[in-house]
């Protein structure tokens, strides 16, 4: 093996971006792992069973969220398979959530594979109806709430973590995008 | 000129915020609340363009969106916007119009002798004349027409607005802020429901700012503020004025084109327009209708106007259309019209009813000429006079015309509904069939009068609230009167062939009575080659004032009822809505998203020249100093990549990820080769078939444990094979124990290609991983790590047949790990390489790829018919076996080299052989890859050709006909390149 030593640097997808625009901030959520969680084949109660006991938290089903004690946001995405969302800084996520499970499912490491861009503020719904197709209003759209949906042609998923903010998820690649189109939107806004 | 037809009136304008404007350079004063044409008319501005074909003088005949004379061209240079209705622009300071469709001095156009020519022009004329010499219609005759025909014309600079999208919801949508509208509003909202009130108008209301009625014993307009404060205090109500809803579409999904700035003089940034989708549980359309005109000889004149508008503007702008104004009316509507501009101060008011008599009461001053019609009228470039049929003739400067009203059933028809006539009202109302969720109030459902509008407004909210499982407060409707509204139909006074007395219909189009008889007579006589033969009822208008009376004449020509007759129907959009409203953002660079590689950044530092690979942006060469053409970076990357070692970023191909304990069961299942016995820390080559045995997709599948594999998919099909694999495993094999999840994103991939690969890559992976041939031969597979514990995978596989590798790291660390390898490789004098390069060097190969991967291929046909496992069962193996599949003369794919080998082969050229014409009967097969081998030191190419697996060394004609080139080409093996592939394996 030869002398030479490089260590890889790590690069978020926005360089962790952050701008405040009127009442609205947009801000990349780093540091954050994603995992998914898929059960096997008639072994979903058991692995609800487990989540509901490992976790503290109830598996969610298809739109909604539930948050574990720990922080621990887990996204109902489809039937067999939830997103846990949370703060991991290190590497191998997928085998932290194993490890907590212990359990017959199957963990994919989704960390890198997602932008999180966080809009909030209290011109938030304002902006996003330029963008997202989906009702967004508070009795269509509860906090917890988690869906996806298309905004300017980019995937994306969007969950509701308060009132007056909203956590766009969407595939990495795409992240100067989709930045720009919610800028956009903020500044057509405010 | 200042204001000399504005009077001391109640009307919605603000004299206290006084407007400058300039027509045709001309500068005029008005009033904030005022349009440009109730501006114009306040001015006493009659004359304000030129019709569409015979150029003749026209002026304001509407106070809205139904306008077809008013068009003007809006702003200057790069802001102009042509066609734009003055009876819909809110006035602005500073605003600036100017009138078009004319060559020389509005007053003074040169194209008015198309006037004279009329006997020529008549409808359907270019489908008759010009017809010879055919070389002159592209030259001459149609650059001459469409010269002298047409409306405004675009400045063809770029629009320097911007536009927005948007997506509202809403329990009810309003269409339309008038007396029914408003009821229903106030229904819904007071009801909790949510609500969206859209109106095209900037000011709510409809007819109620225009009448004098009263509602609620208070003033119209009064009780039209008070319901519009107690809207506005609502949160669950949501008020859009400026906005106009023009389509509807499926399920409850609305068209809405919201007008942000075009009221101001400036959009300061902002979007000018927003285009809304609008997903509505159920809607009320409120639209009101539309007055019609009556068609005699010379109605078209500057001053002759519908008698709503000239009742409008005297009502709501304080604006006189003239001083002296005769009514034509052949119902109750055209009275008020005489009573309001009599209370206005208008002098010499006369009513001509065409109707012998009827209950009227006569307002003070006022002559009334029963059982009279107009014959003709003066006033070149004004209205001066008018004859009756009795031949007496009446001074006037305006003529007020109302032949009745059109409920506004248009958005009834965006799903094909047809309106059904009702003889009361002498018109169309909605028809069944309307679009999911729709009820239809007030004067669009032919509820003409003030009391009845509000009354349905009311009703069909509680109805469409209690269809949501919303209750309404009750309560009585508004309390107003219904006025007098009945008609004696009158639509023209007769045929007429003289060109001095033309009788219009459609005013925009300039479409006659004549025309409309002479379409008949010439066996157009359905109302659909009626409007293509006439144009009756086409361009910005779509005939909202023209299409009724155009039937009706239709009808008399055919001796049918107006019914019998038919009518066309309606599609979007209501108005017209710029294309810049439905490019909204997506202009420029931002017509589409675009994905950035991990390594995007390290690229942009080298200078790399970058490719869009769907919506991928990928590096294509990375030129050096010195180099000026892409060939010379191109053919620098490939030779340096076979002659030591090159890296190319390849985390564009698709990842999924396939765990489960029937994972190999189902990759066998899906590729057409066997998965099942793959050994864990392998790696296979796998070809997708179709269902109809066509080659879907190729890549490779690896095996890190007995549960989870990795597949590899083309960069081009990563979403149809991650779909079709969703589908299998949902659908067809739901048995199966197996999970999906795309990993693209997740890992940045980079080929490391070379002979000092391995070398490259031992200074990069940590020390416990060894990577020596023999530890890790060729199609071995593992998970590993780099650079001092990064996690990575490594795959020994090789697209360019060379020894190479694939390696993944966590995206996070990819434009990193692409700085690292590029560090290390600096002692083998590595080289970055693009998709040029990666291209020339699979075909040097010959592997196939998206040309080959084309969607009409097989595995026979690309060579790896025995790929095609008999010994299972898997998508598309018994449609692969089809007769006509599996011909003897089948195409197959081999490598061509020119005979000349100085000329360059073009992909796309089809085989022929040497003795053959080069037409399609003869055709053999076609090119698909070429490119030019540093290597080699021509060009080469892939393709297929027919038998051509034993046709090696034949010549044959490469034809191109677009390039207008025949080349004799030699049929090769495909692989130019280490055709033994000892390369990849050392």
């Amino acid at each position: 093996m030869s002398s030479f030593k490089f260590s890889l640097e790590a690069r978020s997808p926005l360089d962790l971006y952050q701008r405040t625009i009127g009442s609205v901030t947009l801000e990349e959520v780093s540091d954050l792992a994603i995992v998914s969680i898929a059960a096997p084949l008639d072994g979903e109660a058991a692995l609800h069973k487990v989540v509901d006991k490992k976790l503290g938290a109830q598996w969610p089903s298809i739109g909604t969220s539930t948050l574990t004690p720990h922080g621990h946001r887990l996204l109902g995405l489809q039937a067999d398979m939830i997103f846990a969302v949370f703060a991991h800084p290190g590497g191998r996520a997928e085998v932290s959530i194993q490890d907590q499970l212990s359990a017959d499912c199957y963990v994919t490491d989704q960390s890198d594979a997602f932008v999180v861009l966080a809009v909030a503020g209290s011109g938030v719904t304002d902006a996003l109806e330029r963008v997202c197709p989906l009702d967004l209003s508070s009795k269509a759209f509860p906090v917890g709430c988690t869906l996806q949906t298309s905004m300017e042609h980019i995937g994306v998923t969007i969950s509701k973590q308060s009132e007056d903010c909203f956590w766009l998820l969407a595939a990495t690649s795409y992240a100067g995008s989709l930045c720009h189109a919610m800028e956009t939107a903020v500044i057509q806004t405010q | 000129m200042s204001q000399s037809h504005r009077f001391d009136g109640k009307g919605l304008i603000d004299r206290q915020r006084p407007l400058t404007f300039t027509f045709n350079g001309d500068t005029y004063q008005g009033y904030e609340g005022d349009t440009l044409a109730s501006a114009l008319v306040a001015n006493g501005v009659k004359l304000v363009g030129r019709s569409f074909k015979y150029h003749r003088p026209r002026g304001i005949l509407t106070s809205g969106s139904e306008e077809p004379n008013a068009l003007v061209t809006l702003r200057k240079g790069a802001y102009a916007e042509p066609n734009t209705r003055a009876t819909s622009i809110e006035l602005f300071d500073g605003l600036d119009a100017t009138s078009q469709n004319h060559i020389g001095p509005l007053k003074h156009d040169l194209l008015a002798v198309n006037d004279l020519m009329a006997p020529f022009f008549s409808a359907g004329f270019y489908y008759k004349t010009f017809m010879w010499p055919a070389a002159f219609w592209e030259k001459l005759y149609e650059p001459m027409i469409r010269r002298a025909a047409g409306l405004g014309k675009l400045s063809l600079q770029e629009d320097p607005d911007c536009y927005a999208k948007g997506f509202l919801h809403c329990d009810v949508l309003i269409i339309g802020a008038g007396p029914s509208g408003l009821a229903a509003a106030l229904t819904a909202g007071r009801a909790g429901a949510k609500v969206i009130l859209a109106d095209e108008d900037f000011r709510f209301g409809g007819r109620l700012t225009m009448e004098t009625f009263g509602v609620d014993d208070m003033p119209g307009a009064d009780w039209v503020a008070k319901a519009i404060d107690e809207l506005g205090s609502m949160p669950n109500v949501r008020l859009m004025p400026r906005t106009t809803i023009y389509g509807v579409f499926d399920n409850g999904i609305f068209g809405a084109l919201e007008r942000k700035t075009d009221h101001l003089a400036s959009s300061d940034g902002k979007p000018r327009q927003v285009l809304w989708r609008v997903y509505s549980k159920q809607s009320i359309l409120c639209a009101g209708a539309t007055e019609r005109s009556m068609a005699f000889a010379n109605n078209d004149r500057p001053g002759i106007m519908m008698a709503g508008a000239v009742r409008a503007y005297a009502n709501r702008f304080d604006a006189l259309a003239g001083k002296q104004v005769a009514v034509l009316t052949n119902n109750d509507d055209g009275w008020r019209t005489a009573h309001d501009l009599s209370v206005a101060g208008a002098r010499n008011v006369s009513i001509i009813d065409t109707r012998p008599s009827t209950d009227n009461v006569t307002p003070a001053g006022v002559d009334v000429f029963h059982g009279k019609h107009v014959v003709n009228t003066r006033g070149r470039h004004g209205l001066t006079s008018i004859t009756l049929s009795n031949q007496q003739v009446l001074n006037a400067d305006c003529l007020a015309v109302t032949g009745g009203w059109n409920p506004n059933v248009h958005l009834t028809c965006h799903q094909r509904s047809r309106p059904k006539w009702r003889e009361d009202i002498a018109s169309f109302v909605p028809g069944a069939g309307l679009p999911i969720g729709m009820r239809v109030a007030g004067a669009a459902n032919g509820a003409l009068t003030l009391a009845k509008a509000l009354q349905e407004g009311q009703e069909h909210a509680t109805t469409a609230l209690a269809y949501l499982g919303i209750q309404a407060k009750s309560g009585p409707a508004p309390r107003a009167e219904d006025e007098a509204c009945e008609i004696s139909p009158f639509w023209h006074t007769g045929e007429t062939t003289s060109a001095y007395k033309r009788a219009w219909v459609d005013l925009q189009n300039d479409v006659t009575v004549k025309d409309v008889f002479q379409s008949h007579m010439e066996g157009f006589r359905s109302v659909e080659h009626l409007k293509r033969y006439t144009t009756l009822g086409m361009a910005t208008d779509q005939g909202k004032t023209a299409n009724i009376l155009g039937l009706a004449v239709m009808a008399e020509a055919s001796g049918k009822t107006i019914p019998e007759t038919g009518t066309t129907i309606f599609r979007p959009p209501y108005t017209p809505v710029p294309i810049g409203a439905f490019a909204g953002s997506s202009r420029g660079k931002e017509f589409r998203p675009t994905r950035n590689t991990p390594s995007h950044q390290w690229a942009q530092e080298q200078g790399a020249v970058f490719t869009e690979v769907g919506n991928w942006l990928r590096a294509q060469w990375y030129p050096k100093p010195g180099e000026t053409h892409w060939r010379e970076s191109v053919d620098r990357e490939v030779l340096q990549t076979r002659a030591s070692v090159g890296v190319c970023d390849v985390t564009t191909l698709g990842k999924i990820d396939v765990q489960g304990r029937d994972a190999a069961a189902f990759l066998n299942k899906i590729y057409a080769n066997a998965f099942g016995k793959l050994a864990v820390g392998k790696v296979r080559y796998g070809l997708m078939l179709r269902e109809d045995g066509v080659a879907m997709d190729d890549g490779t599948a690896a095996r890190f444990t007995d549960t989870h594999f990795v597949v590899t998919t083309t960069t081009a099909n990563a979403v149809t094979v991650f779909r079709h694999m969703e589908f299998c495993r949902q659908c067809l094999w739901p048995d199966m124990d197996v999970h999906l999840i795309s990993t693209t994103e997740q890992w940045a991939q980079f080929a490391v290609a070379g002979p000092n690969a391995r070398k490259l890559l031992q200074k990069l992976v940590d020390e416990d991983t060894n990577i020596s041939n023999e530890a890790f031969p060729f199609m071995a597979c593992g998970e590993i790590s780099v650079c001092d514990g990064t996690p990575a995978r490594l795959f020994r596989i090789s697209f360019s047949g060379e020894l190479a590798y694939e390696i993944a790291v966590p995206t996070r660390f990819g434009n990193s790990l692409m700085e690292a390898l590029m560090a290390a490789g600096e002692e083998f004098d590595a080289v970055a390489y693009g998709t040029e390069a990666l291209s020339v060097m699979r075909i040097e190969k010959g592997h196939a790829a998206g040309n080959e991967l084309c969607g009409t291929t097989t595995a026979r046909d690309l060579g790896l018919g025995r790929m095609v496992s008999k010994k299972k069962d898997c998508i598309g193996n018994t449609m692969s076996e089809r007769a006509d599949m599996n011909r003897e003369d089948g195409f197959a794919l081999v490598g061509f080299k020119p005979v000349d080998e100085e000329q360059a082969l073009s992909a796309g050229a089809h085989f022929v052989s040497k003795e053959s014409d080069a037409v399609m009967a003869n055709d053999e097969g076609w090119m698909t890859s070429v490119c030019y081998s540093p290597n080699l030191g021509y060009s080469i190419g892939l393709g297929f050709i027919k038998n051509g697996d034993t046709r090696i060394g034949e010549t044959v004609c490469a034809a191109n006909p677009l390039q207008g080139r025949t080349l004799d080409v030699e049929i090769v093996s495909p692989h130019f390149i280490d055709p033994e592939g000892e390369r990849l394996r050392v």
